[in-house]
C-alpha cells in the first residue's frame, strides 16, 4: 500500500536531530574509566530509534549506518566490549556523519559516501575486533549478561523496579504471545532482543511457532515468519513487560495476560482480583491487543474484553508511530512544536490590543466625570491583561539557552584535544531562557569568546603546572537573568589578558600614543578594535575571521554589550548583557515638530537643556556640545528627517545625549514625551529600510513613530559632516 | 587513502562444492550473519539445499546472528530433513547457540537448543 510518508519526514528529521544532539550529549558525558550504563543505553536508544525511523522511510544509507553504530553500541552495553576514549571518539564521529546524512537527505542532496564509508569500516573493524581486553576478562559465553554491568534498557527498568512496578511477590504467569508482521526485522528490531529481555525479569518458557516458515526457496530474507507463545513467571507488572516490546510497537500483534489461576497483580489491589482473573480468563485465546491497548493491567476489565476491531491487525495508521522514537530517547520536556510564524502573528495580535488599549484610553482623558471613572477602571484592567497576554507569549518565544551551551561540551573536548590542553567545561543557568532570535545570534560570539578561552586564556598543562595550577583549566560558562536582562558569562582560570602586550601591540599599530596611560578598561576595549591580535600565531582554532569586534557588533546589534574583567595569571570574564527580546524595546518618545521618535532606552545617556554657552560650531563640522569635559557632535533631528520643528534654537528645546556603538552624541529635539514599551514593528517589511532607523511602532493615538537606531544615526552624521 | 569496503563476513562456500572427489560442502557463517547478509546466505543454501549428504554448517566463528539468518537456517535444515537429507552441524560457538535458544529454536539436533 502506497502510503504518504513524506508528510512524516519532516518529523522524522527534526527528531534526528534533536536525537543526535541527545546522543552527542550522553557521548560527551561518558567517562571510559567509569562508563555508566544508563548512558550507554540511551545512547544505544537514540542509534536505535534513528534506524527503525530511517527504515520506516526508506533512508536506507542511515538504516544501514545506525545498523553498525547499533552493533557496537550493543557490544558496549553488553559488557561484551569495554568503552575506551578511542571509541568514544568514533561514535562521537558517527553523530557528526549521522548529521550530515540526515541533513544531505533532507535537502535531498547526495551523502557524502566516502566519509560514510569509511567510518562504517573503521566501526565495522571494532566489532570484528570481538571483545576487547578489558571486556574479555569475563568469560566469553557468558551468554545474555545478569542484569550487571550494563543491562539493556527493559531490563535495565527491571533492575530499577519500584515497589509498585512489582506485582505479588510470588509472581504471576504471563502468557505472551508474539507475531512480528513483516516489517519487523527490516526495521531493526530482532525478537531475539526481547525474547533476551523478557529472560531477564524471570523464568521464560519459549514455544516458538515455526510453521508459517516457508520452503527455503520462498523465504524472503528479510520477513520473519516464527512467532511465539511464552509464558513468563515474574513478579513484574504488564507495563513492565510492555516496556519490552516498546520499540516493536505497531509491528507486531502482542497479546499479554496473566494466566488464569495465577496471582494476578497487584497494580490495582481491590476485591477485583478474581473478576480480573476471570475476565482474562474469559478473553479468547485467539484476540490478540495491540500493546497499546494493553497498557492497563487486566484489573480494568474493559482493555481486555473489548479489543477494537482495528486493533487486531498491525494497521499502517499504527506502523507509522514507530517511527516516532520513544519519547525517552529525545526530552522528557513537555513540549509542543510550534511554527514561528504562528507565535509571530499572534505577537502581531497582541500588538494590535496594546495599541487599541492605549486608543480608548486617550478617549477616557476627556468627557464626563462619572462614567469615564469607570470606563478608566475597566481600561486599567484592560492593560493589566493585555501586559501578561504579553508577557506569555512573549515567553512562548523563549527557549532555554542550553540550545546554544550544547554545542560547547563537544567543542571544547575537540579543541582542547587538538591543542594537547586539558579542558574541563562548567556549565551553569542552562535552563535560562531568552527569545529565540536572540539565541540564534548569540551562538557565534559565544563560539568565538570560548574559542578565545580555550586557546589563548587557558595554559598548556607545562605552564600551568608551572604557575603553581592544577594542570586542569577549566572554562565556565554561565547564563543567569539580571533584571529586565540576560548576562552570559564565558570565564576561564588561564593566563588573564595580558595588558602589556595589548598596550605595546596599541602603540605599535598607532592605536593610542606612546605616552599614554590608559584604564584597564580602556585597554581591555583595545581587544575590540577590528584586526587587533595579540597572538602571535593564528592557529586554525582562532584565526577563523571572526574578530572580537565582530562579536561585539553582533552582540550591539542585539541590543546588548559585553564587558571584560581579567586578572593576571587568574584568568579573565567576558559577561554579555543582552535583553530578554528583540520585539518589544523600552523607549524614549520624543517629539520633533508634529512627529514622534523612540529613542531605545538603553542607548540613552542622559537628557537635558543646553545653554547657548555649551555649543560651538566648527566650520564644516557642524555643532559640538561640551559635555562633561567632552565635545559631542549635535544631530538635529529635524534635519536628518526633514521636518519643521518647534524652535531651531538649542536652548530653547532639549538634547538628549545617547551613544551608538561606542561613540556618543547630542540629538536635538523639541520635547520628551515619556518611557513606555513599544512593539517593534519591521520598516523593512512594510515599507523599507531607512538609514538610522530600526523600526516602527504605532503609539496610542494610532500615528506612526520611528524607532532610532543610534549607530545609524550616528554613520549616516558622520557621513554627511564629511560630505 | 582508498579503503575497501569490508565484505561483511559472510561465508564462502569452497570451490568444492562442485567437486565431487573433494570433502563435503562447508558453509562458514563467519562471525557476523544478519539481515545484511540474509539473501547471500540464502543463495548459499540453495546451492547445497539438494546436494547429497553430508552438507556441514560451520557456526564455529559466530559473534552475532540474528533471527532472519536463523530462519534461513531452521528452513534450510527443516527442508533437508523432509527430503531426507541431514546437516552436519560444525561445533557452534557460544553465541550461536544463545541466540538460537533464546529464540527456542532447535537447530544442529540438540546442539543449539539447550540452555
Amino acid at each position: 500500500m502506497a502510503l504518504e510518508m513524506s508528510q512524516f519526514h519532516e518529523a522524522f528529521f527534526e527528531e534526528g536531530f534533536e536525537s543526535l544532539d541527545a546522543m552527542e550529549q550522553g557521548l560527551l558525558k561518558l567517562d571510559p574509566n567509569a562508563p555508566n550504563s544508563e548512558t550507554i543505553n540511551s545512547v544505544f536508544r537514540v542509534a536505535h530509534s534513528l534506524k527503525g525511523g530511517s527504515g520506516m522511510f526508506g533512508f536506507t544509507e542511515i538504516t544501514s549506518f545506525t545498523h553498525t553504530l547499533e552493533t557496537l553500541l550493543d557490544e558496549l552495553r553488553s559488557g561484551r566490549k569495554a568503552v575506551s576514549s578511542g571509541i568514544v571518539d568514533l561514535l562521537l564521529k558517527s553523530t557528526d556523519v549521522l548529521r550530515g546524512m540526515l541533513q544531505a537527505t533532507q535537502r535531498k542532496t547526495p551523502i557524502d559516501q566516502q566519509v560514510v564509508a569509511d567510518l562504517q569500516f573503521d566501526l565495522e573493524q571494532l566489532v570484528a575486533q570481538g571483545p576487547s581486553a578489558a571486556a574479555a576478562s569475563q568469560p566469553a559465553p557468558q551468554p545474555e549478561p545478569e542484569p550487571e554491568p550494563s543491562p539493556p534498557p527493559a531490563a535495565a527498568a527491571a533492575a530499577e523496579l519500584k515497589p509498585e512496578q512489582l506485582a505479588h511477590p510470588a509472581g504471576t504467569t504471563w502468557r505472551i504471545e508474539l507475531k512480528p508482521n513483516e516489517r519487523l526485522l527490516v526495521l531493526g528490531n530482532d525478537p531475539q532482543r526481547m525474547l533476551a529481555e523478557l529472560a531477564e525479569l524471570g523464568d521464560l518458557e519459549r514455544h516458538v511457532d515455526t510453521a508459517a516458515v516457508p520452503a527455503l526457496a520462498d523465504i524472503d530474507p528479510e520477513v520473519c515468519y516464527l512467532s511465539w507463545r511464552l509464558e513468563l513467571n515474574s513478579q513484574v507488572t504488564q507495563e513492565v513487560i510492555r516496556s519490552v516490546f516498546e520499540w516493536a510497537e505497531g509491528d507486531c500483534e502482542l497479546l499479554i495476560e496473566a494466566q488464569p489461576g495465577s496471582v494476578a497483580p497487584a497494580a490495582e489491589p481491590e476485591v477485583r482480583l478474581p473478576a480480573a482473573a476471570e475476565a482474562a480468563a474469559a478473553v479468547p485465546a485467539a484476540v490478540r491487543e495491540p500493546p497499546a491497548a494493553s497498557a492497563e493491567p487486566p484489573g480494568a476489565l474493559p482493555a481486555g474484553a473489548a479489543p477494537s476491531a482495528e486493533a487486531r491487525s498491525a494497521s499502517p495508521a499504527r506502523a507509522e508511530t514507530a517511527a516516532e522514537p520513544p519519547k525517552s530517547a529525545t526530552s522528557d520536556s513537555n513540549s509542543i512544536r510550534v511554527s514561528i510564524e504562528k507565535i509571530d502573528e499572534l505577537m502581531n495580535t497582541v500588538g494590535e490590543i496594546v495599541i487599541t488599549q492605549s486608543m480608548l484610553m486617550q478617549f477616557a482623558q476627556g468627557g464626563d466625570a462619572a462614567s469615564l471613572d469607570r470606563l478608566r477602571t475597566g481600561l486599567g484592567q484592560l492593560e493589566r491583561n493585555v501586559r501578561e497576554l504579553q508577557d506569555t507569549v512573549m515567553r512562548v518565544r523563549m527557549l532555554p539557552i542550553s540550545f546554544v551551551f550544547s554545542r560547547f561540551p563537544r567543542m571544547v573536548r575537540d579543541l582542547a584535544q587538538k591543542l594537547g590542553k586539558q579542558i574541563e567545561l562548567k556549565m551553569t543557568g542552562e535552563q535560562t531562557e531568552l527569545d529565540k532570535t536572540v539565541l540564534e545570534k548569540i551562538g557565534d560570539p559565544l563560539v568565538h569568546l570560548v574559542r578565545n578561552s580555550v586557546d589563548h586564556g587557558v595554559e598548556a598543562p607545562a605552564a600551568r603546572l608551572a604557575a603553581g595550577k592544577s594542570a586542569h583549566g577549566t572554562v565556565y560558562l554561565d547564563a543567569s537573568h539580571r533584571g529586565g536582562n540576560i548576562a552570559v558569562e564565558v570565564s576561564d582560570d588561564g593566563a588573564g589578558l595580558d595588558k602589556d602586550r595589548i598596550q605595546a601591540k596599541a602603540r605599535e599599530r598607532g592605536l593610542i600614543g606612546a605616552g599614554d596611560v590608559l584604564s584597564d578598561e580602556q585597554i581591555y576595549e583595545l581587544i575590540f578594535l577590528p584586526g587587533f591580535s595579540t597572538a602571535e600565531k593564528t592557529t586554525d582554532v582562532s584565526g577563523r575571521g571572526v574578530g572580537m569586534d565582530v562579536v561585539r557588533r553582533n552582540i550591539k546589534s542585539l541590543g546588548g554589550k559585553i564587558n571584560i574583567s581579567s586578572e593576571r595569571g587568574r584568568g579573565s570574564r567576558f559577561v554579555i548583557t543582552l535583553p530578554l527580546t528583540l520585539a518589544i524595546v523600552d523607549g524614549q518618545s520624543v517629539t520633533v515638530g508634529s512627529e514622534s521618535y523612540i529613542v531605545p532606552l538603553i542607548s540613552i545617556i542622559e537628557s537635558l537643556q543646553v545653554k547657548p554657552a555649551q555649543v560651538n560650531s566648527l566650520s564644516g563640522r557642524g555643532e559640538v556640545l561640551s559635555f562633561r569635559g567632552d565635545y559631542l557632535p549635535i544631530i538635529r533631528l529635524h534635519e536628518v528627517f526633514g521636518v519643521e520643528p518647534r524652535t531651531r534654537m538649542l536652548h530653547e528645546g532639549l538634547v538628549v545625549v545617547a551613544e551608538g556603538d561606542g561613540r556618543r552624541v547630542g540629538l536635538f529635539v523639541d520635547d520628551l514625551l515619556g518611557q513606555q514599551q513599544v512593539v517593534i514593528k519591521s520598516l523593512e517589511t512594510n515599507y523599507g529600510h531607512v538609514e538610522g532607523v530600526s523600526g516602527a511602532t504605532i503609539l496610542g493615538d494610532g500615528s506612526v513613530a520611528l524607532i532610532l537606531d543610534l549607530p545609524g544615526l550616528i554613520r549616516d552624521a558622520s557621513t554627511r559632516a564629511a560630505a | 587513502m582508498a579503503r575497501a569496503r569490508k565484505s561483511s563476513a559472510v561465508a564462502r562456500i569452497p570451490d568444492s562444492a562442485a567437486a565431487p572427489a573433494m570433502p563435503e560442502p562447508v558453509i562458514d557463517l563467519g562471525k557476523t550473519c544478519g539481515i545484511r547478509e540474509g539473501a547471500s546466505l540464502k543463495q548459499q543454501l540453495l546451492a547445497v539445499l539438494e546436494a547429497a549428504d553430508p552438507v556441514a554448517i560451520d557456526p564455529t566463528a559466530i559473534e552475532r546472528i540474528d533471527t532472519a539468518a536463523l530462519q534461513l537456517l531452521f528452513a534450510f535444515e527443516r527442508d533437508r530433513a523432509a527430503a531426507g537429507r541431514s546437516v552436519a552441524w560444525r561445533a557452534p560457538s557460544a553465541a550461536f547457540a544463545q541466540a538460537a535458544a533464546t529464540l527456542g529454536l532447535r537447530l544442529g539436533g540438540n546442539a543449539a537448543a539447550a540452555q
